[in-house]
């Protein structure tokens, strides 16, 4: 302690103030406590820095850095207006980049937190068929009993499945996202265990929740009742858990036992091994053989399977899943993010960092020239080039921390837009705080400090010093490297322009598609209950109900295949009720709807659309007899074909589609079309009757134009990442043509004053340049169209219906920046063409 | 008139009672009068100050064990000081004579 107040005192006060605390020292001892003694000593030592000065550096290489930092303060000061504007350019820079590395780190660190992730693994399977190698996920409940019993390698083993089930919540009755799990889960991930234990989760009766969904329902250890699969079940709550946290794949509001599922599931279901409809988690022992424990599961597989199924099972590690896009099967377990994406963000990332700091070392460039005077001057008191080299690190440095700090005050403003926008709502300021981040964030920095301020330092460091006193020197060996950069921003600006144009007329397109049947006022209303007394007392209070136009019923849209004069076909088929089509609206071409008064129409009647009537190449489709069979429900005969409608989004090829009506009835939506002058008055009344029809089920109405918007998501993104892209990288090419343009011109004021002098016009005058500059301009347009018109169609051919790429995309992305170009030439050369030749021409 | 922050006051004061005093000693005094503690740099920041501006003078003291043969600075009040005090105090006494009725009232 007593070193570290020798080294904050001042000498002179030193022996007092040393005297006087130790004094105190001894005092305190003695009559109070010699802990508090102590601190009192400690703290009062540390308040000895009230005295500390500055300037007593006695290094005089601080005091040289010192200097600079107040030199290049001075000079940022005085020249603040191209200053603001270059550390504007790296603000933007600084922060694209930083979100994108936040991105990317949390995306890396999805499920890193497990204590066992190094022995954790899902499985997954591999089968050849047809000389395919088809990789899926996905486990059977039979993999549950039989492996951990069976495999000694294996240290615990969960089987994980969601399910959907209702719970009363505030009076009002919710679906609520379940997880069926077994005990080992427990184990294996990092669950923090706050009330009660797992110990009894073996029984079919017993459950755990998380604490946030405890909270929330207002309950503690005690019975609860779920609604699930059509009826009511009492649980026992026996413990609560802390909510896993938001970058974690596994996160259960609920977890019900297997035990129950097995109650419930038939019996042929759980000795099924192929019955894939659930996870498999398993942890390894320490020192486990992967392999080993693969070949083992996949013996224990396909032991009472015939010879050569070929099939295998494969293990994966948990950490992966979030990643992995291969296996999308889900059941609670599904990858949320893409590689591709996390590429883009790194190399968008990158090349903003990139692109600011080369306009930053550019526009320096440009306004050092003032500076060459001083250089010199410094050279000639005696600083070596080293110095004179380390001086403007330092500025650039200087200005690379200012940035940053703008910067980090941007985010603190744009990380919850920026969060919700990336689909990472729980994102907060606080996580940019953690060692690994600004780690990262600190050698951005430097990063950015060192490409930023390298050349201009090398450039101005290298200065005869003759000739820059005598006002000679011109930088002009870089402009061909600082050309070649503008051409590829404008490029990239460019590129980034038709992409937007593009992505926006694609998702206008998508959402104005012809669909081929109306979705404007119509409501969805899903039924997971199939009882038909319900669905009876539902539709006749519906048809009371004024402003309800019509209603039907459907099944989901399911798939199969028939052999049709001796080739295989596949198609889609739905159950439908005879409303279904007039309801939705879809035009029917030949033929009738369905008769709800025909017995045959139920038993043996179906109607196809167009595309299967192509497919098949029916001459007279009505009357044929479709060999198509699904159930009991078999060779029916055509009664009518309707115009194809896309039942799935527009992103999708159409398709082929059977529709029949059927007694065995299992229905999914209810359709609502409503009076377009009633707006949403009769949803009042259809919730009532939906009460009283179907207690307990939450009454969820979609309108289904909604519901066809939301299938963009994926669009809606690309088009708002593409504009917000376009923005940014047009700023940053108009700040690079702002910085080389001034580079340029402040060289040549004399120049220009003796052409003004012998009498050029300034229109002349900025023809001149606008001609010098639109050279490279032109090559950034080539440069920047040809991958865009490549990737944008290659984009495009996803969608069966798309827009065509047509070159006034080209010519409005041009547009734009030539309007971009202009301006900032005119304001870059304004200045200049207005001034008194005579301040220029003066000084020699 | 000259102001003076309130430790400055209270510093100068135990000076005028006390004739001479070191550091720790004017710490010490502070604690007992406030009963409350202060620590120690504080009081030379405020000792330093008012040196520049002449309130306070010091000279080097006897070097004691228990400052392990370090001399003690001794300060002492000046007549400028005294006048600065005296002036804080009078006119604080002209201010406080028309508030004693209402701080009893107050009171009550």
């Amino acid at each position: 302690m007593d070193r570290l107040l020798v080294r904050l005192c001042p000498n002179d006060l030193l022996e007092e103030i040393q005297g006087d605390l130790h004094e105190a020292f001894v005092w305190r001892c003695k009559n109070l406590s010699v802990a508090y003694a102590k601190r009192k000593f400690l703290l009062e030592v540390l308040m000895v820095s009230k005295f500390y000065k500055p300037k007593m550096m006695k290094n005089s290489k601080l005091a040289l850095l010192n200097n600079y930092l107040k030199t290049g303060l001075r000079f940022l000061w005085k020249t603040r207006k191209y200053a603001g504007i270059n550390i504007i350019g790296l603000t933007v820079g600084i922060t694209v980049c930083w979100m994108c590395f936040f991105y990317l780190y949390d995306e890396m660190t999805f499920d890193r937190f497990n204590k066992n992730r190094d022995r954790l693994y899902r499985v997954t399977q591999e089968v050849m068929i047809e000389g395919d190698l088809l990789k899926f996920d996905g486990g059977s409940y039979i993999m549950g009993e039989v492996f951990p019993a069976n495999i000694p390698q294996i240290d615990g083993m969960s089987r994980f499945k969601s399910a959907y089930g209702i719970v009363k919540m505030n009076e009002e009755n919710m679906f609520q996202y379940m997880h069926f799990a077994d005990a080992d889960i427990f184990r294996m991930l990092d669950f923090n265990i706050l009330e009660g234990s797992y110990l009894d989760f073996g029984s079919p009766d017993n459950i755990l929740i998380s604490a946030r969904m405890a909270r929330t329902l207002n309950v503690g250890l005690e019975e609860i009742t779920i609604h699930f699969r059509n009826q009511d079940k009492r649980f026992n709550i026996i413990g609560i858990y802390q909510d896993l946290p938001h970058n974690s794949t596994v996160r259960p509001k609920f977890i019900l036992p297997f035990a129950y599922y097995a109650t419930r599931a038939e019996k042929e279901r759980l000795k099924n091994w192929h019955d894939f409809n659930m996870n498999a988690l398993i942890m390894l022992k320490d020192a486990a053989d992967k392999g080993l424990v693969e070949a083992q599961m996949t013996a224990l597989a396909t032991a009472d399977a015939e010879e050569g199924s070929g099939e295998k099972m494969t293990l994966q590690p948990y950490s992966q899943i979030h990643l992995d896009t291969t296996y999308r099967n889900g059941n609670g377990l599904r990858p949320t993010a893409d590689m591709d994406i996390l590429w883009i963000a790194g190399i968008v990332g990158l090349l903003c960092l990139l692109i600011s700091a080369i306009n930053y070392s550019n526009f320096s460039l440009g306004n050092y020239i003032v500076r060459s005077k001083e250089v010199a001057v410094r050279k000639v008191i005696g600083a070596h080039q080293q110095s004179v080299f380390s001086q403007f690190i330092c500025e650039s440095f200087l200005s690379t921390t200012i940035a940053a700090i703008v910067s980090l005050l941007l985010l603190l403003g744009i990380l919850p837009f920026f969060a919700e926008f990336m689909n990472k709502g729980y994102l907060t300021f606080e996580d940019l705080f953690q060692p690994d981040l600004i780690i990262g964030g600190l050698s951005v920095l430097l990063v950015i400090t060192l490409i930023a301020g390298l050349y201009p330092a090398i450039v101005l460091s290298g200065f005869k010093v003759n000739d820059a006193l005598r006002g000679k020197e011109k930088i002009g060996k870089g402009s061909l490297l600082s050309r070649f950069y503008l051409t590829i921003q404008f490029g990239l600006a460019i590129f980034l322009i038709i992409g937007m144009l593009a992505a926006t007329r694609q998702f206008d397109y998508l959402i104005d598609f012809d669909l081929g049947y109306e979705d404007e006022n119509v409501v969805t209303l899903g039924v997971t209950n199939f009882d038909k007394e319900r669905l009876e007392r539902f539709e006749a209070a519906l048809s009371a109900i004024p402003g309800v136009q019509r209603f039907a019923s459907n099944s989901g849209y399911n798939g199969t295949d028939f052999v049709y004069q001796e080739n295989r076909y596949s198609t889609r088929h739905i159950v439908v009720s005879p409303e279904f089509v007039p309801t939705l609206g879809i035009e029917i071409l030949q033929g009738r709807n369905f008769d709800p008064d025909l017995a045959t129409d139920i038993n043996n009647s179906v109607i196809v659309n167009e595309t299967l009537v192509k497919m098949l190449g029916l001459p007279d489709p009505l009357g044929t007899v479709l060999p198509f069979s699904y159930g009991e429900f078999k060779n029916p005969t055509i009664i009518g074909v309707v115009k194809d409608f896309h039942f799935y989004s527009p992103k999708y090829e159409k398709m082929p589609l059977v529709m029949y009506q059927s007694p065995q009835y299992v229905i999914q939506n209810i359709l609502v079309k409503l009076d377009a002058s009633a707006g949403s008055d009769p949803l009042y009344h259809i919730e009532k009757a939906w009460r009283e029809a179907y207690d307990p089920y939450p009454f969820e109405v979609i309108w289904l134009n909604d519901h066809n918007e939301a299938e963009m998501a994926v669009e809606e993104r690309v088009k708002k990442i593409a504009t917000t892209g376009s923005l940014i990288a047009v700023f940053l090419a108009a700040l690079g043509l702002m910085s080389m343009v001034g580079t340029h011109v402040n060289q040549r004021m004399k120049e220009i004053s003796i052409r003004k002098i012998s009498g050029a016009s300034p229109a002349h005058l900025y023809g001149q340049y606008a001609r010098k500059f639109a050279v490279w301009i032109v090559g950034g347009f080539v440069l920047g169209c040809l991958p865009a018109y490549y990737y944008v169609s290659e984009w495009l051919d996803d969608y069966p219906s798309r827009i065509e790429l047509s070159w006034d995309f080209a010519l409005i992305a041009l547009g734009i920046c030539t309007m971009v170009f202009v301006t900032t030439l005119v304001i870059q050369l304004t200045k200049v063409i207005r001034a008194n030749p005579v301040v220029f021409l003066r000084d020699e | 008139m000259e102001t003076l922050g309130s430790l400055e006051e209270i510093v100068l004061m135990i000076l005028l009672k006390h004739e001479k005093c070191s550091g720790v000693e004017i710490g010490r005094y502070h604690d007992e009068a406030l009963n409350k503690s202060i620590s120690l740099p504080a009081i030379h920041v405020v000792l330093k100050r008012m040196e520049k501006k002449g309130w306070v003078e010091s000279e080097f003291g006897l070097p004691t064990a228990e400052r392990g043969g370090r001399r003690q600075r001794i300060y002492r009040a000046t007549s400028s000081g005294r006048v600065v005090v005296k002036e804080i105090h009078e006119a604080k006494v002209k201010l406080w004579s028309g508030v004693s009725p209402a701080l009893e009232y107050v009171s009550i």
